[in-house]
């Protein structure tokens, strides 16, 4: 008997097939029967139970159960009916709700205070004097750091790295006009920016492919900024020319490990 | 009053009006009554059973949410009831059996052998399939009544009540009852 046919027959048992249906379904079962016998077992089955049922005795236990009701009233209070407010209005959402947007502020909070959590310095330290005293280079490793003195001339170089980003920090104390070339290979090094720190009139900078000249009279200095194209140990010259002739020259070399 | 719904007369209990509990504790006592003595075979037990599954009932109408119907819930709360206390029941059979204590029968009503026969392939059934059984032919509930209840799907419960069906008539066949 397939699974269709059994529900047909209890939903004829149960009075929930059209007339049409029911006879069909009746002619079906006169040329099947093992389904007719199905349809008669089910049948003496609903009688029986319909039977059971009304054989039940009266058991009139309300009494008894609102007795035992009373006695509990007196001992308890009546069920109250528990209010469920909207999901937005419970406490717990609301707790939740605070809780978590408190989270996400505090963390938010952190994210901003964290680089002077972790150089130790407070922000407003850091922005007293000119630009080449604020940026903090601490986190940046040391290449190489370059003194030249002579009469009436005094200049340094501080060249750091971090990554492929390589900062030089040039300062320039300088009587009459020096001009300052930082060559490097075009190939190794892209100049990214030069900046004029803390400098007068008298002082310029240019910037090509392959090198950055600034020249300057007076005190002036300056940050150059370079990419590492590759991250090798790359060498950057540093020279200073006096009317076209060079007086001092270095090399540096970054990202040595 | 009588003819109030199940639903108003929860509400008016739920305000303090004991009366209202009644009603619903006389309409629906012997179907309950009916369904605990399928199971457990006792009539003092079926009758204790549902004099306090109408009085946690009442203990607990404040959790009864007035988007289902109030038969099933009580239909639930009366099935859990009664298989806990078939646990319970197994578990003290054999200190009863020691103590040679007879089991409550129910020889005092007056019942066919073929109603016997139902009662007794009724407990060898599987306890979902019982409870399925038992929802559809004594409480006489719709597919869908049956799924609010047991709180599972209609698809389920005629997939289920399929094999229940099967199974239960097998059973019965063994006993002859259809002889």
């Amino acid at each position: 008997m397939d699974k269709k046919l059994i529900e047909l027959i209890h939903e004829d048992l149960e009075g929930k097939l059209t007339p049409e249906e029911h006879h069909r379904l009746q002619e079906r079962l006169t040329t099947d029967p093992e389904a007719a016998t199905y349809y008669a077992n089910w049948q003496k089955l609903g009688k029986d139970f319909e039977k059971s049922r009304n054989n039940l005795p009266d058991l009139q236990l309300t009494r008894e159960v609102l007795h035992e009701i009373q006695a509990k009233s007196d001992r308890s209070s009546i069920p109250e009916a528990i209010f469920h407010p909207p999901f937005w209005q419970r406490q717990t959402v609301k707790f939740s709700f605070v809780f978590i947007a408190g989270l996400l502020l505090g963390f938010f909070v952190f994210l901003f205070l964290a680089p002077d959590i972790r150089t130790g310095s407070s922000h407003e330290e850091q922005m007293k004097g000119t630009l080449f005293g604020t940026r903090n280079t601490d986190q940046m490793k040391l290449a190489d750091n370059l003194l030249y003195e002579a009469p009436g001339l005094r200049a340094t170089f501080d060249v750091r790295y971090s990554g492929s980003m390589v900062e030089a920090r040039v300062s320039l104390n300088c009587q009459s006009t020096v001009e300052c070339m930082i060559d490097f290979n075009p190939s190794d090094f892209q100049p990214l920016n030069v900046t004029s720190a803390n400098s007068d009139a008298n002082s310029s900078f240019t910037a090509s492919a392959g090198w950055v000249k600034m020249v300057s009279v007076g005190d002036n200095e300056y940050i150059v900024w370079l990419r590492n194209r590759n991250n090798l140990p790359n060498q950057i010259r540093i020279r200073l020319l006096s009317n076209g002739m060079t007086i001092y020259q270095n090399t540096v070399t970054v990202n040595k490990e | 009053m009588i003819n109030q719904d199940d639903h108003t007369l929860v509400l008016e209990t739920l305000q303090g009006n004991q009366p209202s509990f009644g009603i619903l504790v006389e309409r629906y006592e012997k179907k309950i009554y009916g369904m605990i003595l399928q199971m457990t075979d006792d009539h003092e037990a079926a009758r204790d059973l549902t004099q306090e599954i109408f009085l946690k009932a009442y203990l607990n109408l404040s959790s009864f949410n007035l988007k289902h119907r109030f038969f099933s819930w009580i239909y639930r709360i009366s099935l859990n009831e009664t298989i806990n206390y078939l646990k319970r029941r197994k578990r003290f059979q054999p200190l009863e059996s020691a103590l040679s204590i007879p089991a409550v029968e129910t020889d005092s009503i007056h019942e066919s052998a073929a109603e016997k026969k139902i009662r007794e392939t009724l407990r060898n059934l599987r306890e979902d399939y019982r409870s399925l059984i038992l929802l559809k032919y004594w409480f006489g509930l719709s597919y869908e009544e049956i799924a609010e209840t047991l709180g599972i799907s209609t698809k389920k419960v005629k997939n289920r009540l399929y094999y229940a069906r099967l199974t239960f008539r097998d059973k019965l066949l063994a006993t002859n009852y259809f002889q």
